[in-house]
């Protein structure tokens, strides 16, 4: 956790300084309450900082041991482009090839793949759109 | 007393009643699925209630959490996995009891304590709440600047294990909130020049993305494996007259422990089970089956979680200060009705606020029936695999986080906190604690610049009353707790063991 701990710390001091160069475009009177706020965060990060930094016996490193990274960025990376898709087909196009091509990607058999991905989207059709009345997105072609 | 009875009708209504129905359903769904979560599930259907009346929204919300919290003791008693870790103690006696062939036994005696700690925890949310609330009408913008922070010291205090990491995402929550307007002057703060952030990041898009599609990526980061199959459900899910008799003594004590544990700001579900279940082996008179399967083992675990649903609410509604991050999202589901927490809920909308108790109560006897009647179905939904999982839920996000604003931007807002939320998962932040501060910081925020402006920029104002006292004194309080909640891991790492 040690060196987790320690990266994290930077990265949140970062987001801090981030933060204090934007106030600093604010006018005075609004800048008060974000300054409050930051500097509470910038402490509180600083704290964590240190205390990892002077703690060298701290057990194993154990945070992203053992994950399995492709198929994390897959998902990743598919969820990325569904979106996108979205953007361009509608909800029902994008989600069918979407939910096919995740299932496959994870090694479910190829006609359950199908049968999911076309049946999940007529149920969300029907229980969002047709009974419950919640919007699903829109793209360009529909 | 007039609102209490309209309520009570106004909740039988086909549509409540249907709500109520459907959202336990998808409750227990979601409990039982090891690899969802109750704040999951009503992260989720918060947008999907959005175009709901008040009412009939909140008592879907409460739905789901309920039936979460039941659902999560039928994979503890089936897989030895139990779906929420709420459930963890339901696992120690409940499994054994498969193992010896007597799950219906088991399960029987989860759905009967379940009932009986949901629907009895009613009672405290409709006594104990007005009382709480009428406090809140003493309180000036002052004492909302201190109620805030005590709420956000509540929830830091019981983050997953560093004390300082939840004060961290409380922080951190807070900075966030900061993004858009300035409530007082009107002028753009962090917007990136993107006009949609000037209202402030979306609330639901923002909470969808730190709870659900986090998990999704959760799931991802684990190889895939095939559920264990469910051992063959031979018996008959049912409790004789003298077993009943046998649990209901600890049902009823472990629905004062839940209840009151629910009602303490920062325990919550695990910690109400675990107690419920070392006091059910404390009292009983066969004890030493305890852990070889008992059903007053249970017994003690599932009622005491189960109070815990009514507890909680309680200072949720009337201060707006939730406990877990269950009811943190429930609250904000209720701002996003319209509604805020405090003494006009007794009020002015006293009338969506009974018509909730009484669906809070319902929700509980639907439970009980899809329980005991439905449980071999929910028992074959938990073995669903991840890797199905994984797209359905990432698409039921996008939905979700569409469906308030119609807006493709908030989407993109969701899969950013999305992959934000996975990060502050495996480095031990707290996601409830975020929320918290994101639900908090501008009531806070609005409390100490009203204050400022009327006392004209004196900080003693900040200090001048007895409830501000009262409210730092508990501030201070709440972040001593962890040494108090270390024994209690203590004597869980001991039932455990």
């Amino acid at each position: 956790m040690r060196k987790t701990n320690l990266i994290l710390s930077v990265i949140l001091i970062a987001v801090c300084g981030l933060f204090y160069l934007m106030i600093s475009q604010l006018p005075s009177e609004a800048s008060l309450y974000p300054l409050f706020v930051t500097t509470l965060f910038l402490i509180l990060s600083l704290i964590l900082l240190f205390k990892t930094y002077f703690n060298k016996e701290d057990g194993e490193e154990t945070t992203f041991k053992g994950i399995e990274l492709k198929q994390l960025l897959f998902v990743i990376v598919t969820c990325g482009l569904y979106v996108i898709l979205i953007n361009i087909t509608g909800y029902v196009l994008a989600t069918i090839l979407y939910v096919l091509i995740t299932l496959i990607g994870l090694r479910v058999d190829k006609r359950n793949s199908i049968f999911i991905s076309i049946g999940f989207c007529l149920f969300v059709y029907v229980v969002f759109k047709v009974l419950l009345n919640v919007p699903l997105p829109k793209g360009i072609i529909i | 007393m007039s609102d209490m009875l309209y309520g009570l009708l106004n909740a039988l209504t086909l549509v409540n009643l249907f709500a109520a129905l459907g959202s336990v359903f998808v409750g227990i769904v979601v409990g039982a699925l090891p690899g969802l979560s109750a704040a999951m599930g009503v992260a989720l259907l918060i947008p999907i209630t959005f175009g709901m009346p008040a009412d009939t929204a909140l008592i879907a919300l409460a739905g789901v959490y309920c039936g979460a919290m039941y659902g999560g003791s039928i994979s503890a008693i089936l897989l030895h996995t139990p779906g929420t870790s709420s459930a963890a103690a339901t696992a120690i006696d409940g499994y054994q009891l498969t193992l010896q062939g007597k799950a219906g036994k088991a399960l029987a005696t989860a759905t009967i304590a379940s009932f009986v700690g949901g629907f009895l925890s009613t009672i405290a949310l409709y006594t104990i709440s007005p009382l709480l609330a009428n406090l809140a009408l003493k309180f000036g913008p002052t004492e909302y600047f201190w109620l805030s922070i005590f709420g956000l010291t509540i929830i830091a205090g019981v983050s997953s294990g560093s004390m300082l990491k939840g004060l961290i995402s409380g922080a951190l929550g807070l900075v966030i909130s900061t993004i858009g307007m300035d409530p007082m002057l009107g002028i753009p703060r962090f917007t990136f020049g993107q006009n949609f952030l000037l209202e402030g990041l979306p609330f639901t898009a923002t909470l969808i993305g730190l709870f659900s599609m986090s998990q999704v990526l959760v799931l991802a980061e684990k190889k895939i494996k095939d559920m264990d199959k469910i051992k063959e459900l031979k018996d008959k899910i049912y409790l004789n007259w003298k077993e009943t008799k046998r649990i209901l003594p600890t049902c009823l004590r472990s629905t004062v422990i839940g209840t009151v544990i629910g009602i303490l700001p920062g325990a919550g579900g695990t910690i109400a089970s675990f107690v419920g279940y070392n006091e059910a082996k404390r009292f009983s008179k066969s004890d030493i089956e305890f852990g070889k399967g008992n059903i007053e083992g249970v017994a003690g675990a599932e009622a005491a979680n189960n109070a815990v649903t009514g507890g909680s609410l309680i200072p949720t509604l009337t201060l707006g200060i939730p406990g877990n991050s269950v009811t943190a999202i429930l609250l904000g589901g209720l701002v996003i009705q319209g509604l805020r927490p405090g003494p006009d809920l007794f009020t002015i909308h006293g009338k969506t606020t009974y018509t909730f108790f009484a669906g809070f109560a319902i929700v509980n006897i639907f439970m009980l029936i899809l329980g005991l009647f439905g449980v071999r179905f929910f028992a074959k939904v938990s073995t669903i695999k991840d890797s199905i999982l994984i797209p359905i839920i990432f698409s039921l996000s996008v939905i979700g986080s569409y469906a308030i604003n119609n807006r493709m931007s908030d989407v993109w807002i969701m899969f950013i906190f999305g992959i934000i939320g996975y990060f502050v998962k495996k480095v031990d932040l707290n996601p409830a604690a975020i929320v918290l501060a994101l639900i908090l910081g501008p009531i806070g925020e609005t409390g100490l610049r009203r204050t400022l402006i009327m006392n004209k920029g004196d900080l003693k104002s900040l200090f001048s009353s007895t409830i501000s006292w009262v409210l730092i004194i508990l501030s201070v309080l709440s972040l001593l707790s962890p040494i108090f909640m270390a024994k209690f891991e203590k004597k869980k790492d001991e039932t455990l063991a």
